[in-house]
């Protein structure tokens, strides 16, 4: 059992330093990022500025060269792959900007499945709704108050707006700690985005998760508590044009 | 198992190629074993048809050929023996039986067989078994003739039907005895041996065919009458030895060997059957190498397809990764796909071999005289299929480390 | 629930190992009784078919005419077809070396052959002595590669009376029953140096 430090903040991240390659140049230099529990944090940068990168490195899917990354009380520096990979599951959902579900699944498969592979958000899932997909149907149905369709279809079947939905869906299960959310509006209309926003703080204030949003839209930053720039987190970094 | 239920999902959303793949593999596993089970099945039929008989003796050939065409009826003598040095070795001390062979003839692509009336109560075949009688009874006069079981159901004939014979082993002979037809005396029950496949006459039926009869012209009708005692054999093809005693078949083998009067050749059946086994072991080895390599093409598409869909299949990696599958989760779900394929194909395989068998096995019966009996895999077989299924085990690595390899350079990053 | 699947496979365990050490136990008490035998030992120390030959001297010898001389073999190979058996290995456990002469089959495995101590038995000449070959049978068929290479043959061997009556000439007379060596085969092992 991985024994987490308890802090009062969920990512912490000092002088990171990260190159995808060894002998490119480094999409991270030099930086640092402190989230505090509970906290909705908004995140904003030009492509190319380092986002995804920071999001892989938060996540635990890569490594950084140099750097401090405590995530949810663990030290990542000092965990082995398989042990971030369980932390991840445990702890942290993703929505991404597109293509966020496996299309050979079904819309309720694919929301259960960060539940596949961890045991406490499934624990978390049967405590609230009884059984995972009882709790699968009710984030759905929350997420769409007005839907009509089956949940048992396959994925290809949906709309853009609608897979995101899902995607939060597949992201709140299990009420995680941490949600990710990388620019998961950006492919909606002006309705479908003010619907997601409004669902989205509406499931996490009721679970107190934390939320990290990254956007280059400006649009949303009043709903936040803090607005950050990836300039700042990531200072020495010249844009790549 | 997630593993099990993501790989089966995946696959199902990918049917075509994954039927294809499986059935290219289907058809490789029924190719070896198949091959597989005819080597076997030919081998004891070989063995099934030859018991209790200690000599065989024919003209001096070669010893497979002579066991071939007097015991299974395949290929011809090269030469006759004389009677007379049948009569002379039948008659030696320590000779418990023997059986007279005459060859040469056939019925509309069956062959015609002279012999005593001996053959039915002392010829064995599988184990110690006689030939026993469906229906009649061994003949009595000089043209009747005592058909096997698969001739009775081929040409759908009765006792008492009429049949010509023709000159020749060829399946259709322009020298037909017409003048002198058999009628049927009796009918066996089915051997599974090429007894099933054999007209059975009296060898002063043979003689009495061709009298008067030089190459394919009739001479002048003959005055005589045909009974026995004027139509005795001056030669036939081979003949079989019982002894009183198995430690003497080298003593007579030798005599029979060093015949003076006539060069003769006296083969151990076991020990031909085993030059025989040999033969046909060059052969054997060649098409097992054969179906190998069909197993191996069927492998290597499967896992052409499989490098092929990688790269559509990157997002689904990172997706998996990021709700929190290790790499080792992304590896073993290639590999459980691409085991899951071979199972599914080595079951279809089955199949499709099982089906094979059953629906070609009277026609191979009938024309081979070789039974292929419907039975589980033995362990040879099974052995197959085990390093069947480890080496797809092997292939699947191939792809779930290019797999690996590509999700270490995306991260979460979703290509699109 | 549990605990039943404890039980099934602690007997299971336990009805394995019984067996394993029965075989084992069973195999050792089985060699023990097993005496490892040569060809030679088959022949019974006064027999000596030469002998005729063995008595003359050089001189003597050259000295036959043709007919005396295939007179001589003749009788040697009589003698050779009615070589009488060593009675004592009558019911004794033997292991011998050998070629294989199959006779029988049960589908392709081998049920009953002879056993000589050279290949080839068949095609040189003078054949063996009748107490140079064993009529082997075996109760379930075994599995038999290759007629070329040597074998262990394990197993009881029985005899059955000779009665080779030699006239004065040394040419057999009277009843032939055949002297024989039969074996109830156990095991047949593949022969290595």
């Amino acid at each position: 059992m991985i024994e987490p430090v308890l802090k009062p903040t969920l990512i912490d991240l000092q002088d990171v330093d990260f190159a995808w390659h060894a002998k490119a140049q480094p999409a991270i230099k030099s930086a640092h990022l402190q989230v505090e529990k509970h906290k909705h944090v908004f995140l904003r940068g030009a492509s190319g500025s380092g986002k995804s990168t920071l999001l892989n490195i938060i996540g635990g899917i890569v490594t950084p060269q140099h750097g401090q990354v405590n995530i949810v009380g663990h030290d990542f520096c000092q965990l082995k792959g398989l042990q971030k990979d369980r932390v991840r599951a445990d702890h942290i959902g993703f929505i991404f900007q597109q293509f966020n579900l496996i299309p050979y699944l079904s819309i309720l498969e694919n929301v259960i499945l960060p539940c596949r592979f961890s045991k406490l958000r499934r624990d978390n899932a049967i405590k609230r709704s009884g059984s995972v997909l009882e709790e699968a149907t009710y984030l759905l149905n929350r997420l769409y108050p007005k839907g009509k369709f089956s949940f048992h279809r396959t994925t290809s079947e949906l709309s853009v707006g609608q897979q995101q939905r899902v995607a939060a869906a597949r992201a709140l299960i299990g009420q995680p700690q941490l949600i990710i959310a990388d620019e998961p509006t950006s492919s909606l209309d002006y309705d479908a985005r003010e619907a997601f926003m409004a669902l989205l703080f509406d499931e996490i204030k009721q679970s107190g998760s934390t939320l990290l949003y990254v956007s280059h839209d400006p649009t949303h930053q009043h709903l936040f508590d803090s607005v950050v720039d990836m300039s700042l987190i990531n200072p020495h970094l010249e844009l790549a044009l | 198992m997630k593993l099990r239920l993501l790989a089966k999902k995946s696959l199902i959303s990918r049917r075509s190629t994954a039927i294809l793949t499986i059935f290219s593999i289907a058809m490789s596993v029924a190719l070896l074993l198949g091959v597989e089970k005819v080597r076997v099945n030919a081998q004891s039929s070989f063995a099934n048809t030859i018991s209790g008989t200690d000599l065989i003796v024919g003209a001096r050939s070669g010893s497979i050929q002579l066991l071939l065409y007097s015991v299974f009826r395949i290929g011809d003598a090269t030469n006759n023996i004389s009677f007379k040095s049948y009569q002379d070795i039948a008659q030696q001390k320590g000779v418990k039986w023997t059986i007279p062979i005459s060859l040469g003839d056939s019925h509309r692509g069956f062959r015609v067989m002279g012999t005593s009336r001996d053959y039915f109560s002392v010829y064995q075949y599988g184990e110690k078994r006689t030939l026993e009688f469906a229906s009649g009874k061994q003949f009595e006069g000089v043209f009747d003739a005592v058909i096997g079981a698969e001739v009775a159901n081929a040409l759908n004939y009765a006792i008492g039907d009429q049949v010509i014979v023709s000159h020749g082993t060829g399946s259709a002979s322009f020298a037909q005895h017409k003048d002198k037809p058999f009628i049927i005396s009796g009918i066996l029950k089915h051997t599974g041996t090429p007894v099933d496949r054999t007209l059975h006459v009296s060898l002063a039926g043979i003689e009495a065919m061709h009298v008067n009869w030089q190459g394919a012209v009739k001479k002048r009708k003959a005055s005589k009458a045909l009974t026995e005692a004027n139509l005795q054999p001056e030669s036939i093809t081979a003949f079989l030895v019982g002894l009183d005693s198995k430690i003497a078949s080298f003593k007579m083998q030798r005599y029979i060997n060093e015949y003076k009067a006539e060069p003769l050749l006296a083969i151990f059946p076991g020990i031909a059957l085993y030059e025989l086994w040999d033969l046909m072991s060059v052969a054997e080895k060649a098409l097992l190498i054969i179906s190998m390599f069909v197993v191996l093409a069927a492998l290597t598409g499967m896992l052409a397809v499989s490098l092929a869909g990688l790269n559509e299949r990157r997002r689904e990696v990172a997706i998996l990764r990021s709700v929190g599958a290790s790499h080792w989760h992304i590896m073993g779900l290639l590999i459980t796909e691409t085991v899951l394929l071979t199972v599914v194909g080595i079951l279809l395989g089955l199949a499709l071999l099982y089906f094979g068998i059953w629906f070609a096995q009277p026609i191979i019966e009938k024309t081979y005289g070789l039974f292929i009996p419907v039975t589980a895999p033995n362990i040879r077989e099974l052995g197959m299929v085990c390093v069947l299924l480890i080496a797809s085990l092997i292939v699947g690595l191939v792809p779930a480390y290019r797999a690996y390899k590509n999700s270490l350079a995306d991260g979460m990053s979703i290509r699109s | 629930m549990k605990n039943i699947n404890v039980t099934y496979s602690h007997f299971l365990l336990v009805w394995a190992l019984t067996i394993v050490l029965s075989c084992f136990i069973g195999s050792k008490a089985f060699a023990a009784d097993i005496t490892e035998i040569d060809w030679e030992v088959l022949i019974p120390q006064d027999w000596n078919p030469n002998q005729a030959f063995e008595d003359m001297t050089d001189e003597e010898y050259y000295a036959l005419s043709e007919t005396e001389l295939v007179i001589l073999e003749q009788s040697v190979q009589a003698m050779f077809d009615a070589a009488p058996v060593v009675e004592a290995f009558d019911g004794q456990q033997v292991r011998i070396p050998g070629f294989v002469l199959p006779l029988e089959f049960s589908g392709t495995l081998l049920k009953e052959f002879l056993l000589v101590p050279y290949f080839g038995a068949c095609t040189h000449t003078p054949p063996p002595p009748a107490n140079q070959i064993i009529y082997g049978k075996l109760k379930t068929g075994a599995k038999f590669e290759s007629i070329y290479l040597p074998v262990w043959i394990t197993g009881t061997l029985s005899t059955t009376r000779s009665q080779s009556e030699l006239t004065e000439s040394g040419v057999a007379n009277g009843v032939d029953v055949q002297s024989a060596y039969a074996m109830d085969v156990q095991l047949i092992e593949p022969y290595i140096e």
